[in-house]
Order: C-alpha cells, then structure tokens, then sequence
C-alpha cells in the first residue's frame, strides 16, 4: 500500500500529494508524512518544482483541516449522547487550545484529524481554529519537505526516526492526559464523599 | 504507557540498526526516478543517465519500473544495470 502510493507521487505529481494529504487531514491512515518526505527530495533531485510543491501541500493540508472542522460542526447533531464531553473539549479549545491545535499540526499529528472534528462539534469558532492551524501548517509543510530535501538519501532513515519521535510525543500526551483525568476524577469523588459525610 | 514504552524500545533497535552504514544505502525500487536515485547514492544524474544510454532530460520523474519496461527489460535486470552504472561512477 505505501509502496503504491509512493509510486504514484514520480507517476501523478502534486495531485496525488494533494489527495494524500488532504484525505490524511480527515482521518485516512494514509502515509502523507512520508509522501512530503518524499516530495522534498523530489524537489532536490529536481523532479518536482519548489513553490508549486509547497503551496500544494500547504493548499490541501489547510483544505483537509478545514473539512473536517465543517464535518465536525454539521455532524455535531449526530453525536447528541457525546455532547457534554464535546462540549468540554470545545470549551477547552476554544479557550485555551490555540497550542492543542498548533502541536497537533506536526508534534503529535496524529491527533490532528480528531481535534478537528471535535473542534467543529464543539462548537469552536473558526477564528480560534485558523491562526494556529495555519501556524502548526506551515511548520508541518516547511519541516518535513526540508527534511525530505536535505536527507533523501537517507529515505526510510528519516521516516523511522520521524514517526518513532512522533509517536513517542503522542503517546507520552495521550498518558499526561490520563493522569489529569484521572486526578480531576478522584479530586471529584473525594469532594462528594465529604459532602455525602457532612450531611 | 505501554505505547510509550513501545516507541522508546522502537528508537533504541532504530538507531542501533541504522548504525550500521550498510544499512544505509537504499535498495532500488521500481517507483524511484533516476534523479532520486542518483541523489541516493552521491553520483552526477547525468553522469548516471549517460551511462545508462538515456537523455537526461527525458527522464525526469520517470521511475524506475517505467524506464525498464522501455527499454523492454525487466525492472530486476534493469536494476542491476543501474547499481552497476553507480558503482562504475563510484570508482572513478
């Protein structure tokens, strides 16, 4: 599968870059990373051109976020039994989660696709989405096509060392998130066990 | 915390394996263009196009698997012909 659709960027060009990333922006387990990694060196090797490359994979990336926040927010009616949890995360975001959606851009990017939705379900306004979205973008296109350029040689290296350094910041995220949970969750409960003694 | 774990044990065998420069250099694959390629391995594209009795030019993004079939060959045969070309390339 990723040996196909890394045949497809030297056979199609950008559009097949620009769908593989665009369908990663909604969720699709597609290797877009790599796909930019590799677009970068075909940049170098002077098999694709600098500015139109960019601008597609920018173009389609902020696309692609941007789909899936309008899913998020008409889709929202759907999700009527998750609202309060959504409602929580929306409020998070909304007010404090400009680096949430910035981060989730590159550093643990494969959160990306459910802050998105849960963005555009919880009712997050597109104002707050844009900045940081389009920030955590352009650092997303600008690393990983320099990179590409500048170690293409060196190919599935790179691609190794990147997804084993995102994982590593998504799971350790994923973990401090739990603990938080956790210890809001047993602050709760010890709360209404003194309330339940004190009356 | 398992996929914690999972990612750091993942980074400690990754870079004990990518120690080693043999691992290093990229096995051909039918999807690479010749320009890729030539850049993988350090040696002038038209340096290795010429060797390979193909215009520079004409094979811009072409990859591999494409060339071969061209040239009526098989991509396995045509690989061989191009780690041959880079190694000649390599030792002047």
């Amino acid at each position: 599968m990723t040996d196909w659709l890394l045949a497809a960027l030297p056979t199609y060009g950008l559009p097949a870059l620009s769908a593989s990333i665009f369908l990663a922006c909604l969720g699709v387990p597609l290797p877009a990373s790599m796909m930019l990694l590799l677009s970068g060196a075909f940049v170098a090797s002077g098999d694709l051109p600098f500015v139109q490359t960019v601008l597609t994979a920018f173009g389609s990336a902020v696309i692609g976020d941007n789909t899936g926040f309008l899913l998020g927010r008409h889709a929202s009616g759907f999700l009527a039994r998750q609202t309060e949890a959504i409602q929580k995360v929306g409020t998070y975001l909304q007010e404090r989660g400009a680096w949430a959606i910035f981060l989730s851009r590159w550093l643990v990017a494969p959160l990306g696709p459910a802050i998105n939705l849960a963005a555009g379900a919880g009712a997050v306004s597109w104002r707050r989405l844009l900045a940081p979205e389009l920030a955590g973008e352009v650092i997303w296109v600008g690393l990983y096509i320099s990179l590409g350029a500048a170690f293409g040689h060196a190919l599935t290296m790179l691609s190794d060392a990147l997804s084993t350094v995102i994982g590593l910041a998504t799971s350790l995220t994923l973990m401090a998130l739990a603990i938080r949970l956790l210890r809001q969750h047993r602050a709760r409960n010890r709360k209404s066990v003194a309330f339940g003694q004190g009356s | 915390m398992l996929a914690t774990a999972f990612f750091t044990v993942r980074g400690v065998v990754q870079f004990i394996y990518w120690s080693d420069p043999a691992h290093r250099d990229q096995a051909l694959e039918p999807w690479m263009p010749l320009g890729f390629v030539a850049r993988s391995y350090d040696v002038e594209r038209d340096a290795l196009a010429a060797a390979l009795d193909l215009s520079p030019d004409a094979n811009r993004r072409v990859p591999l698997e494409d060339l071969a079939e061209n040239r009526g060959q098989e991509f396995e045969a045509f690989a061989r012909e191009v780690e041959a070309a880079i190694q000649e390339l390599r030792s002047k």
